[in-house]
């Protein structure tokens, strides 16, 4: 029987997120004491070998490594950042962390600080997410007032309605007070990052899991769920599936026990069709690739993401083809522009997919669109645009009947284009 | 010292972003109108061909006045399956507007937003930034009632 | 500096480590198409046409913002990569005006079968940057026959405010290289961006009109546009057609030396190799009735100069700003209002050669100064937005781009032509003091120092190649702290 296992929320719905006091009662800021006692060196030691604490945004960056790149940069100024511009569709996790246990996040960030020199903290919150925007403020006077900040400035920075952002560059981009475009990478914002300066960006998560890896140890973390991506993730359950809500599970529980287990299964006697994990940005998953593990590289080995850990469960009562418009939309809404083939391209793609979903595509259409997908995924200039088209065509080949049903040969729509202008 | 003075400069002391300070002034009128533009860009010393560049990159900022009431309801794939298409329709056919319209009186502006974080319940709507959640197309009659 | 060894396309090449994969190939020889690349002004990888697939990597990376790394092995013509790329043209073309290649996009032809003779008689491509566009070249190369789009949305106005400069926001692909001139090199900053994503746009200043943006009409965009985006406004039509209406009319045109450079690159030809008494010859055989060369009106509108900065010297102390161009005057007049009564104007040589020409020159030649066209034929839109204010003593001042297309649509061939002298401006050139002419003739990109010598005493001048150039001068002067007596820009 698959249960959670909160680390990361350890404090959701026991603590009142307005109460610092509350926090550090239920055991908040011992680690950054246990930290700020001990060696930088021999703390990023620690994060190293908690068996790599990957990063939680969906990129599964080594944490370890981005801060030791940032410590062993040299410079005046350091940064550290938190990307709290949660936008993939179906993730909320992060919400649920800012909203419950700010706290958490801060002490994550003041170990960091600690370890790569930095002394100022920027969290750049998402413009939609009020009232998280709010208590962050609130944390932060409070840890302020108790002299735990130990020198470090905090600011929070409110976001503007953009999912690129959360791209780590595009979000510095954004925090400097501009457009958020990508940067070329490299450099790496650990060498070159906000104001030129060395930067660590890292998901609200990460953050919210390194005080109870520092408290506790690499070793306890490192036995917890997958070795190559060991300890627990957060999962987001959104769609046709009867527990609507987030779960904390070890990272070897597979992707049937968070649907079938934890979430329920699928409500109203439907079956299920498919299940996104990772959200708009990844591809589908059938019944049959339901025992896989949700550690991040398994996932990859099956041809899927983990990516933000958003599970949204499909059932069969749908076409995949409105599902994949939804997607199409979204990306064209959400590209920055910058770069040819994600402009072009994903208005393109938005606008076949609408023929395609209302009936008035060829199969040269879906042609296209394959062509234009994998063009996307190979030309475009940052990870948006590389993924686009990801979750169009896997649909192609795991649902080829939704397509079948509505995609006529050439002649067909000549002959239908004639009658019409009868 | 004018109100658009008056929040810049709070937003500024404050060691508040560009984008925070364009939000606090958006409030004022409910969209940032071109004194209020030339304003921040002044303050925060930059051309204002620079400040519209970044200004109108973001969804959440708007350059046009817009109905007393603004309702988004969210498009993406959670809330899609959850029937967010049905819910547009039942808004299109309550106010008598299309999606991304306003009606004739300004008193609604109907409008899609993309993922808000809220797929726990969705379809999710907003009003006027206040969350509203489980909005099936069966729902909005009484949404809409609870408004007037 | 640390070099590296790199392959490129089974080549080994060794280059410095700050070198991006487009250098490395050129130095190999190599070469790697671009469209949005300027170098040293604008690397930003937007267009993606300088795609190529780096051993190792599993996306295409683009070569002029990419640095290479040890050992690192690239493949710069793959299919895969050739495909991309004209994909990438494809999806340009289909939001793009079809003011060219109409016989492509209607299907009658393919691009193997264009016959270069044949499409300079066909005037169906009008665009005024047909044949010198970039884009359009690399839609032959990459065989662009068919475009799999339709354009989406409503056609955009054209922009024509300004009178000289125009903008087809149609014909933008936002390589972002005019934003990049107005706002680094120019730092004018009337153009920059609007939106996001497909509905991106380069606009002036809150999305107005030029006129009502900083423009200054310096035309610094126009140079650096790879297509038809931005322009100089066409006016050679007009002027023939004016030239040849009334008999009664005489027309004189001017020949500027700084037609030379573009015009040459326009026709093909080394600048040494543009000899300017064909064109001279040409000119007449097209209509028009005398051909000046410009050393006579430069000599006189200098030595206005000097005569006006001899006496400012003398009765005014601190910096002095000279200049002859429309637009720098603009620029001061927004940017530097408060060093207004510093500024020393003198007539540009277009202005001083339709002054004269309507002057004492019609006067010898016993003609009327309402019986003349003046006609220019100069570097840039300057000189045709100065041409176009009231109060201008010349009809039409035409840019390079104009004068290529205007000998290619009279069928004037300078190869065929033999050379005519050209006519006398002046019975006696006027003198420019030598001790004056280094700050004359002294020509840089953004700004030089120029030491005179005047009445024995040593003079600190700069001058200023670029409107950038010029206020990192004038915030000198602003500060009071500039060591120059006279700033030329």
């Amino acid at each position: 029987m698959v249960m959670e296992m909160r680390i990361t929320l350890r404090n959701v719905g026991k603590i009142d997120p307005r109460s610092i006091d509350d926090y550090i009662q239920a055991g908040g800021y011992k680690a950054l004491e246990k930290a700020r006692g001990t060696d930088p060196a021999v703390l990023i030691e620690e994060v190293e070998r908690s068996g790599r604490l990957r990063g939680r945004g969906g990129a599964g960056f080594n944490t370890g490594l981005k801060w030791r790149s940032a410590m062993e940069a040299p410079a005046g100024q350091k940064y550290v950042i938190c990307n709290a511009d949660e936008g993939e569709p179906g993730t909320y996790k992060d919400r649920i962390i800012l909203e419950n246990d700010p706290h958490s996040i801060l002490e994550g960030m003041l170990i960091c600080a600690y370890v790569v020199g930095a002394t100022e903290g920027y969290i750049y919150c998402r413009g939609e997410y009020r009232e998280a925007n709010e208590i962050l403020k609130l944390a932060i006077k409070q840890a302020e007032k108790k002299d735990l900040t130990g020198g470090v400035r905090f600011h929070v920075a409110s976001g503007a309605g953009s999912y690129v952002c959360g791209e780590e560059t595009a979000l510095i981009e954004s925090l400097e007070g501009k457009r958020g475009e990508p940067r070329v990478k490299p450099p790496y914002p650990t060498v070159e990052g906000f104001r030129g300066m060395p930067t660590v960006v890292n998901n609200v998560e990460t953050f919210a899991t390194i005080p109870s890896i520092v408290e506790k140890g690499a070793e306890w973390f490192k036995g917890i769920g997958m070795p190559g991506y060991p300890g627990t993730k957060i999962f987001s359950l959104s769609g046709d599936v009867v527990n609507k809500t987030f779960f904390e599970v070890p990272t070897d529980t597979t992707l049937r026990d968070i649907v079938y287990g934890l979430g329920g299964g699928i409500p109203n006697g439907r079956r299920l069709k498919a299940v996104q994990v990772g959200g708009s940005s990844c591809g589908f998953l059938t019944s049959d690739m339901l025992d896989t593990p949700i550690d991040y590289d398994s996932m990859a080995q099956r041809g899927a993401a983990l990516g933000s850990g958003s599970v949204l469960v499909i059932d069969d009562s749908h076409s995949i083809l409105g599902i994949l418009l939804s997607i199409a939309r979204f990306f064209e809404h959400e590209s920055c522009g910058k770069c040819v083939p994600c402009r072009e391209g994903s208005m393109r793609m938005a606008e076949l997919m609408d023929k395609i979903a209302g009936g008035n595509a060829t199969w040269k259409d879906l042609d296209m669109v394959k062509s234009l997908a994998g063009y996307m995924q190979k030309s475009c200039f940052c990870p948006l645009g590389q993924s686009a088209s990801v979750a169009i065509s896997g649909a192609i080949d795991l649902y080829p009947d939704d397509f079948a049903s509505v995609l006529k040969s050439e002649e067909v729509r000549n002959c239908e284009a004639c009658q019409r202008s009868y | 010292m004018s109100t658009l003075t008056q929040t810049i400069k709070a937003v500024k002391s404050g060691d508040g972003s560009l984008l925070d300070a364009m939000l606090a002034v958006q409030d004022i009128d409910g969209y940032l109108t071109e004194q209020a533009l030339e304003e921040i860009a002044q303050t925060y010393g930059m051309p204002l061909t620079q400040l519209y560049e970044t200004a109108t990159f973001y969804s959440m900022l708007r350059f046009a006045p817009v109905g007393k009431i603004v309702i988004q309801v969210c498009r993406n794939a959670p809330c899609h399956v959850a029937g967010a298409g049905e819910t547009v329709a039942a808004f299109e056919q309550a106010l008598g507007i299309p999606i991304g319209g306003t009606t004739k009186d300004s008193a609604f502006t109907l409008e899609y937003t993309e993922c808000i974080g809220q797929c726990q319940a969705s379809p999710s709507v907003l009003v006027n930034g206040v969350l509203h959640t489980g909005v099936t197309a069966d729902k909005v009659p009484a949404l809409l009632k609870a408004l007037a | 500096m640390k070099h590296v060894s790199v392959v490129i396309n089974g080549k080994a090449v060794s280059v410095p480590q700050d070198s991006t994969i487009l250098d490395a190939a050129e130095a190999v020889g190599v070469r790697i198409p671009t469209l949005c690349y300027l170098k040293g002004k604008n690397a930003i990888a937007n267009c993606r046409i300088c795609l190529v697939d780096v051993k190792g990597q599993g996306t295409f990376q683009p070569s002029c913002a990419t640095m290479v790394c040890e050992g690192m092995e690239v493949q710069t013509d793959t299919e895969a990569v050739r495909e991309a790329r004209k994909l990438s043209l494809e999806l340009i073309l289909s939001s793009h005006s079809w003011d060219c290649h109409h016989c492509l996009r209607i299907g009658n032809y393919e691009v193997a079968e264009l016959e270069k003779e044949l499409c300079d008689f066909c005037f169906f491509c009008d665009c005024v940057k047909d044949g010198n566009c970039e884009l359009q070249a690399l839609a032959e190369e990459y065989n662009v026959n068919r475009l799999p789009f339709d354009w989406a949305g409503d056609p955009y106005p054209l922009d024509d405010s300004t009178g000289a400069l125009v903008r087809n926001p149609n014909k933008c692909i936002k390589c972002r290289r005019c934003i990049s001139a107005c706002t680094n090199e120019q730092t004018v900053n009337a153009l920059g961006l609007q939106d996001r994503g497909s509905r991106l746009q380069v606009v002036p200043t809150m999305g107005k009109s030029l006129q009502d943006s900083p423009c200054v009409v310096c035309g610094k965009c126009i140079e650096v546009c790879p297509t038809g985006a931005i322009y100089a406004k066409e006016q050679y039509d007009e002027m023939l057609y004016d030239i040849r209406l009334d008999g009664t009319k005489t027309s004189v045109a001017l020949i500027s030396r700084a037609l030379r450079p573009e015009l040459a690159r326009l026709l093909g030809l080394e600048p040494e190799e543009l000899d300017y008494g064909k064109l001279a010859t040409g000119l007449h055989k097209i209509g028009i009735d005398y051909v000046v060369t410009d050393e006579d009106a430069a000599a006189k509108a200098q030595s206005i100069a000097v005569e006006k900065l001899t006496d400012a010297l003398d009765t005014q102390p601190g910096t002095l700003i000279l200049s002859d161009r429309g637009p720098v005057i603009r620029f001061l007049k927004q940017e530097f209002s408060d060093l207004a009564d510093r500024l020393v104007t003198y007539p540009s040589t277009e202005q001083q050669f339709g002054a004269d020409a309507r002057g004492q020159w019609a006067k010898s030649k016993g003609l009327e100064p309402e019986d003349l066209y003046t006609i220019t034929l100069s570097g840039d839109c300057s000189c045709k937005s100065e041409a176009m204010e009231p109060g201008s003593t010349v009809n039409f001042a035409l840019t390079p781009t104009e004068v290529s297309r205007m000998m290619n649509k009279t069928a004037m061939g300078l190869e065929l032509l033999p050379a005519e002298d050209c006519t006398v401006l002046y019975p006696q050139r006027p003198q420019v003091a030598l001790a004056w002419k280094p700050l004359f003739e002294q020509e840089c990109t953004e700004t030089a120092e120029v030491r005179l010598e005047l009445n024995g005493k040593p003079v600190q001048a700069a001058v200023a190649g670029s409107l950038g150039g010029a206020r990192k001068l004038l915030d000198q002067v602003r500060a009071n702290a500039s060591p120059y007596r006279v700033i030329r820009i």
